[in-house]
């Protein structure tokens, strides 16, 4: 029997772990990643960036703000005309990154013809594409953290106080958030680098998919929900029910995530998303902020969608490329 | 010829005897036209005095014709009475008048201390030594002075009042003698009252009143918040150094209710899990000296929000005593998480209502959150289960 299930399924057996040069990937690209020009050229826009909007948030909180919880937040949330706030910026640049960190993750391999060579290592494909994405992820990590410690950095020096516990905790969740915000779009630029093999359309398909979803979704999901739940006699629980469609389907969008997450971890004061109904507010205290916990469970569906997208993503990517053929 | 010697002798002897009162006689009546020829005055001749007083009395001497030296002197002095005259406060006996100006000197007369009451008659003179005479009758009425006397009245005896405010009682203080005096205020107070006097707003501790004068003062009584009800007897002493007077007055307390309502660390907020029941601990408190009666505890809370009391009611809380009471407060289940302000408040029967503010932080149960937890579990199965299926070699 145990020969006749060996002969049934010898293409199963595997040798070692699939995961064996995982790490030897993950150096070797995230070593191409950061030293290569493109890269360089995004980070330098995300940078100057970071440090326009702080500076322009600090001339603004210096004149305005004096007594204030939660002053390092307001770093990121405070704009200053005509320059949005740095969240403004991050919700298009990150995805921006992502998409010039892996559009060619693995097309490239193959237009360069490195992919056999690569794979005629004692390497897996399994650990190539983690490796590939694990590599862009944690390119990702670096340089937004770096971000965060410069902008934090620049908030002490001119604002001259050092930020808070909970102010800290908000923030850390707050790179969380913008990392697998990140990921997301990582996992979508790797899905076109696996399905097409030309680079420029997968740059393409994965800026269109993003550009539909920050443009088109907001209107699509509009259009949806009036389709979906019309307001036919104005009662107010058609209304009520039409606010809702269309919230929970720009909440499909990455974007709509990511704001939402954002505005929760950022705005203390922020108790919901959805419709607030005048009942609900009675006896409220408006404007108190929310303990860090609670701010949590308000953006946790969002949180761990966000998490739990950039895996499917890969899973998608994965399932994919090992379903193809490679050839010398 | 011895006779007509004889006789020019006698008449030059009698001559001017006869001769000179008449140049006398001749000289006052030409001054009597005018003014005689020493004169001696005084506004007020006679004088009422105290027993134990002293009396100084302006003479005005004047003369004319010449100038001239005045001797003076007392006559009828009764026996230890010291009587001097005083020029420029030294003592004289004499006075150079000059003519047609009014020389003052002062008599000074000083009674013994034992000088029996009645009138005492004197006689100035005024002599210069060259016939001019004046006398001047004075009269000293010596009476017996009113002994000093303090009486003190009050037209409110009594008042009545609650622990914690003052009883303001109107008191005069009238001076029965002739003499000033300084009056000194003092209360034999009650234990757990302060009593202050005031006089024309301000407090005093004693006060200065004239001879036949009456001078009102406030008695300010002021009992401790925690003073029993009852009557509170005390009485006012006004002492001088010669006359005492003293005052019963009596300070009713009704007994008044004070009711706390508050939580036992004081802390005036708190957690509240949406949906699920949350309990916190208040205190009903009488902080005064009457108990307070059926106190009934309710809130107002936002709508869907339920809170229900433990005990609902208290039927009596004596003075001093503390009871707890739990609130149990259920948020409404499709609540927003953040602050809410909530009010409860303990009605009694009589009296204030006490209401306290108290915040709840409404929180969300944190299960839904291992929800969030499991989707991603469920991510990284499919993962597991794409590389346990597509894995090749």
């Amino acid at each position: 029997m145990a020969l006749a299930t060996e002969t049934l399924r010898p293409a199963r057996v595997r040798e070692g772990s699939p995961w064996t040069g995982l790490w030897a990937v993950v150096a070797k690209d995230m070593a191409d990643h950061l030293t290569s020009t493109r890269m360089r050229i995004l980070e330098l826009l995300i940078v100057l960036t970071a440090v326009g909007t702080v500076f322009a948030a600090t001339e603004n909180l210096r004149d305005t703000v004096g007594q204030d919880r939660f002053l390092f937040l307001r770093l990121f949330t405070t704009g200053q005309e005509p320059l949005p706030a740095f969240i403004g910026f991050l919700s298009f640049l990150v995805p921006l990154l992502a998409i010039g960190l892996a559009f060619d993750a693995i097309n490239g391999e193959f237009n360069r013809r490195t992919m056999s060579r690569v794979l005629a290592q004692p390497i897996y494909r399994d650990a190539l594409l983690l490796g590939k994405f694990l590599a862009g992820l944690f390119t990702l990590s670096l340089v937004l953290t770096a971000i965060w410690l410069l902008i934090i950095g620049m908030g002490i020096l001119r604002l001259g106080v050092p930020p808070g516990g909970e102010e800290v905790g908000r923030l850390l969740f707050f790179l969380l958030a913008t990392i697998f915000y990140g990921g997301i779009w990582l996992g979508v630029a790797l899905l076109c680098s696996t399905v097409f093999r030309q680079t420029a359309t997968a740059a393409l398909t994965a800026l269109a998919v993003w550009l539909f979803f920050i443009i088109f979704w907001g209107m699509l999901a509009n259009l949806a929900a009036r389709t979906l739940a019309p307001v036919q006699l104005g009662t107010p629980q058609e209304i009520i029910a039409q606010v809702e469609t269309s919230q929970a389907l720009a909440r499909l969008s990455p974007n709509t995530l990511y704001v939402e997450a954002t505005i929760g971890l950022l705005n203390p004061s922020t108790r919901s998303f959805g419709l607030v109904l005048p009942t609900q507010l009675q006896g409220a205290l408006l404007g108190a902020p929310l303990p860090l916990d609670q701010s949590l469970i308000l953006i946790w569906p969002q949180l761990t969608a966000l998490i739990a997208i950039t895996i499917l993503l890969f899973a998608l990517s994965y399932v994919i490329f090992q379903r193809q053929e490679i050839r010398a | 010829m011895r006779r007509f010697v004889l006789l020019t002798m006698v008449t030059a002897l009698v001559l001017p005897t006869l001769l000179l009162p008449a140049a006398a006689h001749a000289q006052g009546t030409q001054q009597a036209t005018g003014s005689p020829a020493l004169e001696i005055s005084t506004p007020f001749p006679a004088k009422v005095i105290g027993i134990g007083e002293e009396l100084t009395l302006d003479l005005n001497l004047r003369g004319n014709g010449s100038s001239k030296i005045v001797n003076l002197q007392m006559q009828d002095v009764p026996a230890n009475w010291n009587v001097s005259f005083r020029g420029n406060g030294r003592m004289v006996n004499s006075v150079f008048v000059l003519p047609n100006e009014a020389a003052e000197v002062d008599l000074r007369i000083e009674p013994p201390a034992d000088v029996q009451s009645g009138t005492y008659n004197f006689t100035v003179l005024a002599d210069d030594g060259n016939g001019s005479r004046a006398s001047l009758p004075l009269q000293m009425t010596v009476q017996d002075r009113l002994p000093p006397k303090l009486a003190i009245e009050s037209e409110r005896p009594t008042l009545r009042g609650e622990p914690g405010n003052a009883l303001r009682f109107d008191v005069s203080l009238r001076n029965e003698g002739d003499t000033d005096m300084t009056v000194d205020l003092n209360a034999q107070a009650p234990g757990g009252f302060t009593v202050t006097f005031q006089s024309g707003g301000q407090d005093v501790t004693n006060l200065p009143i004239s001879g036949g004068a009456t001078e009102r003062v406030t008695v300010v009584a002021e009992p401790r918040d925690d003073v029993q009800a009852g009557s509170y007897p005390f009485s006012i002493t006004a002492r001088s150094d010669a006359a005492e007077a003293n005052i019963p007055l009596t300070a009713e307390l009704v007994g008044r209710a004070n009711l706390v309502f508050t939580t036992p660390d004081a802390r005036l907020s708190g957690q509240a899990t949406l949906g699920s029941d949350n309990n916190f601990k208040l205190t009903v408190r009488n902080d005064g000296t009457a108990p307070v009666r059926d106190i009934s505890l309710n809130a107002s809370a936002p709508t869907g929000w339920t809170t229900t009391f433990d005990p609902p009611t208290i039927t009596e809380l004596g003075p001093g005593q503390q009871l707890e009471v739990n609130a149990n407060v259920r948020p409404a289940d499709q609540a927003v998480a953040g602050d809410y302000v909530l009010n409860f408040s303990a009605r009694p029967a009589e009296g204030t209502t006490r209401t306290m503010d108290f915040r709840v932080t409404a929180v969300t149960s944190t299960w839904w959150g291992i929800v969030g937890v499991v989707l991603i579990a469920v991510a990284i199965g499919v993962v597991g289960m794409a590389v346990m299926r597509f894995g090749r070699r």
